[in-house]
């Protein structure tokens, strides 16, 4: 959970940055935060591969769409519509089948 | 359709700059790179622990190069998709690096599996619809 919050809190740094960074130093400094909370991310998971097969491994990411959905409503406004919540939970119950596979 | 207002317009932006390209070629990039990973931290034994021999790795090395790549691309798609869509599209992972996994890595995939696969394959396609819609109307 800790790798994928950190993954959730660099593409809120990233998408802030490319949409709001029009100020000269606001689009690096926004990038360079969601680089370095990838980056701790990163290293989480490199442990984890070093122990588990990765096709198991993997779909346990899954979990990051309901942190992401939260992320999104919060910090950057954006709307969940019909379509999308349709297609997570696809998505949501698909991670679920390869995890327990 | 609601939480899609950034798309610009397709006028003065280059074919290669198109979100869903840019999306896909960050998926392709971005399962690489686990692949190449997992070879890499293999390739130490399995109890072996990471170390500074881990960066001598040509397989590690790659695998960095591709994440940039699957960076750059993501961040251009960023710019013009609502990061609720982008991220979720991005799923296309999901089917990419157990079937990577199966290919290069010799690892097998259960039925169940592969249900878990079609799942994720039909959400995503759900997802693209809105999307390439929106591109089509502007």
């Amino acid at each position: 959970m800790l790798s994928e919050s950190c993954t959730i809190a660099g593409q809120v740094f990233f998408k802030r940055a490319m949409v709001d960074g029009r100020a000269a130093w606001k689009r690096p400094a926004g990038i360079a935060a969601g680089i370095v909370a990838m980056t701790a991310g990163f290293f989480l998971w490199l442990g984890l591969l070093h122990q588990y097969e990765l096709s198991y491994l993997y779909p346990f990411e899954g979990c990051d769409r309901i942190i992401l959905v939260a992320a999104c409503t919060v910090f950057l406004k954006e709307r969940l519509t019909r379509e999308l919540t349709l297609g997570m939970l696809l998505i949501v119950a698909g991670t679920v089948l390869v995890s327990v596979s | 359709m609601p939480g899609l207002p950034e798309v610009p317009p397709p006028s003065g932006r280059r074919w290669f700059l198109h979100p869903l390209l840019l999306i896909g070629v960050s998926v392709v990039m971005s399962s690489a790179s686990q692949i190449l990973f997992k070879r890499a931290t293999t390739a130490m034994g399995q109890n072996g622990a990471i170390g500074p021999g881990l960066f001598a790795s040509g397989a590690l090395w790659a695998g960095i190069v591709a994440t940039l790549i699957s960076l750059v691309t993501w961040l251009n798609a960023l710019r013009s998709v609502p990061l609720i869509l982008a991220f979720n599209l991005s799923a296309a992972t999901y089917v990419v690096v157990p079937l990577g996994c199966w290919a290069f890595l010799g690892e097998g995939i259960p039925p169940v599996r592969w249900i878990g696969i079609a799942c994720v394959t039909l959400g995503v396609t759900i997802m693209a619809r809105p999307l390439s819609r929106l591109e089509e109307r502007l």
